[in-house]
């Protein structure tokens, strides 16, 4: 059914005003609700995706990052944030309450150094494996109904010491193998909310490192942490 | 603002052959891409009336609408590598600071900012080098970086935080000529048996990284090799660049 209709008149019928006018102010009416068929050039630019109330743009990046080149050194067993050589915490702060259903995106990435590794070779029982391991991960901080601050993992990435390949899974003590040095370390996740529009408060994403055993040291050169949002 | 009739009937009177044209040409000013920019301008245009960020949990696919999105991938087939070598100028192969920068194919990309704006730029790629027949001297390590510049004439300029490696620079702790006997990956063999590090010729590369405040302008990206091994490859790569505009 047409928009905006046109009365047909027959011949030697005199029009009423009304029924000339019709054509016109449905057309006036109907323009109030244009759609992407009959815009102009240009009529959408990015001066448009940006919201008048706050002057935020559609989409948002966050993105901290150490660039080195002093290495920044771990060895701790639980996860501690990762930080600049002068201490400053790879972080952003997100502060916002996330839509239902918004997703999130985050992004790291770094170089590693020259590791130190002491012990590479595999254990029995519940650490098999495990000595040789270093992990990543992304902790978002946030707050509900603005309650206390609570941590959620967005992802774990882990990587190896050395190439230490041939003598997997001894039961006792293998040559260290040659560390793995100077390679990047990458990756990616959605976080998507799936609470209610106003409720969850995102404040933080931190970027974080751990070793399974502390006489392994890792170094790190560089990291990067960037995080994306859109706005529903 | 919406279409406004010029002409308004009113019963009892004569129109006139103007007044019904004024109308008529109205709407097919107004119809015919008439629309403005400002007709839209109380009407602020929000994400999900373009693209919505969502995730279809049954297949774990998602669709994220971010901004102009430049991208590239390149499978793992042979003739889709881009290869790299250090033999292209004579004294460059053993050279201590080689200074010869390859482009990675396929990550380069030229893209237009009409405004002010941030790129987030992703690359990522499986490196592979085979073992040198010559010494390297110093560090052996081929270097993997960004580059960009903001005119065909102007320089290329690399950009830090996306410099990797190669190879591992396991040994290589300075810049003096690496001996057989000092474990140098050149040749392998001088690598016990149970540990030969076949694997650190064959590593991925990746980088997320954000160059802000680009001014308007073409701007030309390329990833690029500064080789030390005589033969090496890049196989299966993404490259992708986000325009962020603010």
């Amino acid at each position: 059914m047409p928009i905006v209709e046109k009365i047909p008149l027959l011949p030697d019928q005199v029009p009423s005003a009304a029924e000339l006018n019709k054509v016109y102010d449905d057309l006036a009416v109907a323009t109030t609700a244009i759609d992407e068929d009959n815009g102009g050039s240009n009529w959408l630019t990015y001066a448009h995706l940006i919201d008048p109330a706050t002057n935020e743009p559609i989409n948002k990046l966050y993105f901290a990052a150490y660039n080195g080149p002093t290495a920044v050194n771990y060895n701790s067993t639980v996860f501690q944030s990762m930080v600049s050589n002068t201490g400053t915490i790879t972080e952003v702060n997100l502060d916002y309450f996330p839509n239902e259903t918004e997703v999130l995106r985050l992004h790291m990435s770094g170089l590693v150094g020259v590791p130190t590794v002491n012990v590479d070779y595999d254990f029995v029982g519940a650490n098999l494996g495990k000595p040789n391991y270093y992990a990543f991960r992304i902790m978002v901080t946030y707050s509900d109904s603005g309650g206390p601050d609570q941590n959620f993992i967005a992802g774990y990435w882990g990587y190896s010491f050395t190439t230490n390949g041939l003598n997997r899974y001894d039961t006792t003590s293998a040559p260290t193998g040659p560390s793995i040095n100077w390679q990047t370390f990458q990756a990616s996740t959605i976080v998507k909310y799936k609470g209610i529009t106003g409720v969850r408060q995102y404040k933080k994403a931190i970027l974080q490192v751990a070793v399974f055993d502390n006489s392994n040291t890792l170094s790190v050169v560089r990291q990067s942490l960037q995080a994306v949002r859109a706005r529903k | 603002m919406a279409f406004i009739k010029p002409y308004t009937y009113v019963d009892g009177t004569i129109l006139s052959a103007d007044d019904q044209a004024s109308n008529d040409d109205a709407v097919k000013d107004y119809l015919n891409s008439g629309i403005a920019a400002g007709d839209y301008a109380g009407e602020f245009i929000d994400f999900d009336q373009i693209e919505v960020g969502e995730l279809e949990p049954i297949t774990g696919a998602y669709r994220f609408m971010s901004g102009e999105i430049w991208g590239t991938a390149v499978g793992t087939a042979a003739p889709e590598r881009s290869y790299f070598t250090s033999n292209i100028r004579n004294g460059k192969q053993t050279a201590v600071n080689p200074s010869i920068y390859q482009t990675v194919y396929e990550t380069g990309q030229t893209v237009e900012l009409i405004h002010e704006g941030d790129l987030l730029i992703t690359f990522g790629g499986t490196f592979k080098c085979e073992e040198n027949e010559v010494q390297a001297n110093g560090r052996w390590d081929s270097t993997v970086v960004l580059r960009y510049k903001d005119s065909p004439t102007a320089k290329w300029e690399n950009v830090p935080g996306t410099e990797a490696f190669t190879f591992e620079e396991t040994y290589s702790a300075g810049t003096a000529p690496r001996a057989v006997t000092d474990l140098n990956p050149f040749p392998i063999i001088a690598y016990p048996a149970s540990e030969r590090p076949e694997t650190m010729f064959r590593r991925f590369i990746g980088f997320t990284w954000l160059i802000k405040g680009l001014s308007p302008g073409i701007y030309t990206f390329s990833v690029a090799t500064k080789s030390k091994a005589e033969e090496g490859f890049a196989s299966a790569r993404s490259f992708t660049i986000e325009i962020f505009y603010a």
